[in-house]
């Protein structure tokens, strides 16, 4: 028999024991709610937020999956080209003639068939505001209209289909917005620039007003050529099966049949195929978001870990004499640690039962933070998987009783009759093992952030450096704090007498549990400390390199990330006029490029070096004839050449969107390349291949003896024609470039809020419980006659103190991290450091405002303690 | 008996006066006037206090009708059995605590209308308390400890008076030493020093020796005297034992909530003999 069976009472068995133990807990609980809330709340918050993240996670991969579903429900059959590189929606595809749709409806088993045509067009509204912006996830659209209803999910719910190259239905959430109806004149921009056409119709996607996540306008067949792809020829061809006929069999008898007519191999899938496709690219998409959501419920179960294991360690700290009286009255030292066990998992499990519920509202909240930074989510009901829900409670319930058990371990071994003694045993010592184990790790985390930053730099390592850096400092915590404490205090008491100083000393009483709590902090601080410094930095960057990269004079963005843009007939009616030296566009397209699939740039490469600075060329952009590049020849990076082992003069083999694998000469190496676009060719070598082209941006240099403003005016009168283009010298178009970071930005600190809340309930729970230990105390001080306003005061200066501390080290470690991530990414692009100091002292006060805002309860539950009462307790 | 508490207050009319006519630095008028009636100058007076706790047939009469004065320059011990109101006459004669009905006056404040900040100041300016668990702040020093009720207030310390308090307390050698450092005795002492720290009206000490050996005890005891004596200070002290009853100047008996006796000069004999009469 051990210890903990050895009962005083030879008759009474174990299992009456431990029944007796539990009910003393459930009895305990129920007459502790000031012990209990706390700890309770700490969990509910940990677990709600984590809950929160995976369920907003699980709502979106469901929603996003059933709208895919639904985009593409209607369709029996799709028939396409085989992809000429890459794989699913990514896949880059040749058209095929229209005359294979009479070939296909004629196949057996195919009820009837229409081809298809999609691409970039927006529509512009009465006061020029354009629809859809690929960046929040609303893509402008185009499509051919397709009339049969067994080959299309729109319908028309007003006027006529559109008929002729200037008419277009629109879906009626776009109409909605813009207060438009049938007859009305609208701009629809497309290939060939701007068009002013005339509302046929308005019309409904499968019974919503428009499909999620794009605004739809619909033309015919022939104007959806004109203005998505290619005269004459179809994206794809849909397909409506006869009743009972098998997919596999139509779809196998229809790639027979059209290969040859449709200028190679085609494929024949289906709806639910394209669904998954169309999925599958999403989440791809998506899976920043997903990963960003991710990190946040880490980040939130962290930060509630902390506070769950701080919460605990104090309540079992002060009911150490309350264990000591159970051993001393014959509870074995296992009895003792069970009654602790059972509590902390009846805590762990109904507070994390809470906060799955809370869970749900926070994701709601999350979704409508998205909604706000501007991000399209679509709608539909909450999705609830078990597997994250199990996550986050087992989760929740571990961490509880884990946090709850380190702290009654080591009550449980303090002999009863010392505990008794002694009302509270928490062990204030801080040893040397600590000091030697906490410099250990920052000392190897410093080291290997130096190594991620040498010779072969690696942002893995920095960021492993950077989270021992964190947990060194965390365990140097309690030894940091004292000298903080004396040097931050000095003032305090300077500013608010003796209540300053009683405040500063309660900040150091309990190293360990003042700097746990402080932790909670630091961890958010730090993050947005990094945060601010990365993005900072990445601004800068971009500055930089378009103020060194870009010598144009003037510059006309798009806005566009990559899905449509300028037409390219603007750059060449720039071209024409005499304030003009020398434009060129930039358009983006993707290609195979010796087995590697890479973005490739359209530019003029002859007029290229006089606009942008590409530092030292090896051969030449303007080609032999000095017309450029032409349609033989590709321009490198120098770190790709290096990378590959290409030099000027090599033959290598590019595949572009039609499948025909070219042969092209490296005609130049280039050192210094735009903006992390490594590869360039003529932009009609790209549009011979059938890419449907747009300019991402316009490079233009003026004439000699052009001035800046007379430039200016003439490139805005021009562009007037292009509603989209945004007309900037070099410095408006750095901003303009480096402001596409923001909303993500505010995304981030939004969710770092979150965190910083959660530290601040952390400092609230600890200054609660501190105040509950030392009520007896506050009492003495009010008899003596300290005032409530002195007792708020010390409470305040105490919380304000813990906010200090962490924000201090978290400031310190997300600088550093700041630094070190920047350095690290130096070869991304990310050249410039910017440690900026307004938003970093912004962020210092609002981590202190919050220290203030945490103590406010505490402190008036000190002040209006019951004097007679605190004496006595 | 009812001799006996007659005589330990002013009469009726001239305790109403020295309640009422207040001067417009809240002294009472009758303490400028000199003794020129026949009342002691009392620093405190507790007048028909009533506490009652809970109500209906749960209610308990913790005082019944208290009337007594404190004068300058005395030392009172309370005397009692548990339960007998004793404490509770201490805590509403400091504030601590409300009456049911009666009033309390303090330097010429009546505490029944002061604000919870009113009384505060009361208290922090006007009193002093010794508690039988020294309730020493752990984080300060003894010096600190002493001068806590001077700093709370944000007045300047009079290091003069301090130094005078450490001395008699004995303690010039420890003042920088914090309370987990010094004894039981010591911590005590320290207390004692804190009380008087501010001059106070009246120091109130409840048990003070009730956690100190009969040694320790006795010192402050002593101190507690020597208070009084040597410098014109007013003690109230709540205790059970017989010898520490003996330092004082006189000793009010309380049961069920009234004060049934007093004994002046008292020695320790003397003291349990009364108390086996009152069954404490």
């Amino acid at each position: 028999m051990n210890d903990a069976t050895d009962l005083r009472h030879p008759f009474v068995g174990r299992a009456a024991a431990a029944a007796a133990v539990i009910t003393e807990t459930v009895r305990g609980l129920r007459g502790q709610r000031r012990r209990v809330l706390p700890t309770f709340a700490a969990v509910v918050l940990g677990v709600g937020f984590t809950a929160g993240t995976l369920i907003l996670t699980d709502t979106l991969r469901s929603s996003f999956g059933a709208m895919h579903t639904d985009n593409h429900a209607a369709t029996d059959l799709a028939v396409r080209r085989t992809a000429s590189f890459g794989s699913g929606a990514d896949a880059q595809r040749d058209r095929m003639p229209a005359s294979v749709v009479r070939d296909i409806a004629a196949v057996d088993g195919v009820e009837s068939a229409a081809g298809r045509t999609s691409g970039w067009a927006q529509l512009v509204g009465p006061d020029g505001t354009l629809l859809g912006d690929v960046s929040s996830g609303v893509d402008p659209v185009g499509e051919s209209w397709i009339a049969d209803h067994r080959l299309s999910p729109w319908t028309l719910v007003d006027g006529a289909a559109p008929s002729g190259s200037d008419q277009v239905v629109i879906d009626r959430a776009a109409a909605g917005e813009i207060g438009v109806g049938v007859g009305d004149t609208i701009e629809v921009l497309a290939l060939g620039g701007t068009h002013q056409m005339t509302i046929s119709g308005i019309a409904t996607f499968g019974g919503t007003d428009g499909r999620f996540g794009t605004v739809t306008a619909l033309f015919d067949d022939t104007t959806a050529q004109a203005l998505l792809g290619e005269p004459g020829r179809h994206d794809s061809v849909v397909v409506a099966m006869a009743p009972g006929a098998s997919p596999d069999a139509v779809a196998g008898a229809i790639e027979v049949a059209v290969s040859d007519a449709a200028g190679g191999d085609v494929e024949a899938v289906t709806g639910s195929q394209l669904a998954e496709e169309a999925h599958a690219a999403h989440m791809q998409d998506w899976g920043f978001f997903d990963t960003l959501m991710i990190g946040f419920a880490v980040i939130a179960l962290v930060v509630g870990g902390f506070i769950i294991y701080n919460t605990f360690s104090i309540t079992v700290t002060q009911r150490t004499r309350e264990f000591a009286m159970l051993r001393a009255i014959g509870a074995g030292r296992g009895q003792v640690l069970g009654s602790v066990l059972v509590e902390s998992a009846v805590i762990g499990g109904l507070a994390s039962a809470l906060g799955l519920v809370g869970g749900v509202g926070v994701s709601s909240g999350l979704r409508a933070l998205f909604v706000a930074f501007g991000i399209e989510l679509p709608d539909g009901g909450v999705v609830i998987e078990g597997g994250s829900l199990a996550v986050a409670f087992g989760l929740g319930v571990s961490i509880t009783v884990l946090s709850a058990m380190l702290p009654a371990l080591r009550a449980s071994r303090v002999r009863p009759v010392a505990a008794m003694r002694d009302a509270s045993v928490e062990h204030n010592a801080v040893s040397g093992i600590r000091v030697g184990i906490g410099s250990a790790m920052v000392l190897a985390g410093v080291a290997a952030i130096a190594a991620g930053l040498g010779s072969s730099t690696s942002v893995g390592l920095v960021g492993v450096g950077g989270l021992a850096v964190f947990a060194g400092v965390t365990v140097l915590g309690p030894v940091l704090l004292g000298p903080f404490a004396r040097v931050a205090g000095a003032p305090i008491a300077r500013l608010s007498g003796v209540a300053g100083r009683l405040a500063s000393d309660n900040a150091q009483r309990c190293p360990k549990r003042t700097a746990a709590t402080a932790a909670a902090l630091t961890i958010g601080v730090g993050l947005v400390g990094f945060i601010t410094i990365a993005a900072a930095s990445v601004k800068a960057s971009i500055d930089e390199m378009v103020t060194t990269g870009v010598t144009a004079d003037v510059i006309i963005d798009s806005n566009s990330v990559g899905f449509g843009g300028l037409d390219r007939s603007l750059a060449s009616q720039l071209g024409t006029i005499p304030e003009v030296e020398a434009v060129s566009g930039m358009a983006l397209s993707t290609a195979e490029i010796d087995g590697e699939i890479d973005d490739v740039m359209g530019v003029d490469s002859a007029r290229l070096g006089s606009l942008l600075d590409l530092g030292h060329i090896d051969g030449t952009l303007n080609g032999p004839d000095g017309a450029g590049l032409g349609l033989d020849a590709i321009a490198v990076s120098a770190e790709t050449a290096a990378d590959r082992g290409w030099q000027v003069g090599d033959i290598i083999p590019v595949t572009l969107a039609d499948g025909i694998e070219r042969t092209l000469t490296i005609g130049a190496v280039v050192e210094d390349p735009y903006i992390g676009l490594p590869t360039l060719v003529d932009a009609a070598l790209l549009e011979d291949a059938g890419h449907a082209l747009f300019d991402l941006q316009v490079f233009v240099a003026l004439a000699d003896g052009v001035d800046q403003s007379t430039g200016l005016a003439a490139v805005e009168a021009l562009a007037g024609g292009f509603p989209q283009a945004v007309v900037l010298d070099s410095a408006g178009f750095a901003d303009n470039r480096s402001a596409l970071i923001d909303p993500l930005v505010g995304v981030v600190y939004a969710l770092l809020g979150f965190a910083v809340l959660i530290a601040a309930l952390g400092i609230m729970n600890t200054l609660a419980l501190s105040i509950m230990e030392r009520t007896r105390e506050l009492g003495v001080l009010r008899a003596l006659g300290a005032t409530r306003a002195q007792v708020r005061t010390l409470v305040r200066w105490e919380s304000v103190l813990i906010a200090w501390f962490g924000t201090l080290l978290g400031l310190g470690i997300g600088t550093g991290f700041g630094w070190a991530v920047v350095r690290a990414l130096e070869s991304e692009g990310i050249t410039t450091l910017v440690i900026p100091a307004a938003p970093l002292a912004v962020v210092a006060a609002l981590a202190m405002a919050t220290g203030v805002a945490a103590a406010v309860v505490p402190a008036r539950r000190a002040a209006r303690l019951d004097v007679l009462a605190a004496l006595r307790a | 008996m009812p001799d006996a508490v007659e005589g330990l207050v002013a009469d009726d009319e001239a305790m109403t006066n020295t309640l009422t006519s207040t001067d417009r630095a809240g002294r009472p008028a009758a303490a400028h006037e000199g003794s020129e009636t026949a009342v002691p100058r009392c620093v405190a007076e507790v007048r028909n206090a009533t506490k009652r706790y809970g109500s209906g047939d749960t209610a308990v009469t913790a005082l019944d009708d208290v009337t007594v004065g404190f004068a300058r320059g005395t030392f009172t011990a309370v005397m009692g059995p548990s339960g007998s109101g004793k404490s509770t006459l201490m805590h509403v004669a400091a504030g601590l605590d409300s009456l049911t009905s009666g009033e309390v006056v303090i330097g010429g404040h009546q505490l029944s209308g002061l604000r919870d900040n009113e009384l505060t100041r009361l208290r922090r300016d006007r009193l002093g308390f010794v508690f039988q668990a020294f309730n020493l702040l752990p984080t300060l020093t003894a010096y600190e400890n002493i001068t806590l009720p001077t700093r709370l207030a944000g007045r300047r310390v009079e290091t003069a008076w301090v130094g005078r308090l450490v001395e008699m307390v004995g303690l010039s050698a420890r003042v920088d030493h914090r309370p987990c450092e010094l004894s039981g005795g010591q911590q005590q002492r320290v207390a004692v020093a804190r009380a008087l720290a501010t001059r106070p009206e009246l120091v109130f000490a409840d048990e003070p020796t009730g956690n100190l050996d009969s040694r320790s005890g006795t010192e402050i005891l002593e101190f507690l005297r020597r208070a009084v004596r040597e410098m014109d200070q007013t003690v109230v002290m709540v205790t059970h034992d017989p010898v520490a009853a003996s330092f004082a100047d006189r000793v009010l008996f309380l049961a069920d909530g009234r004060i049934v006796d007093q004994l002046d000069d008292p020695d320790p004999r003397r003291v349990l003999d009364r108390m086996q009469q009152f069954g404490a």
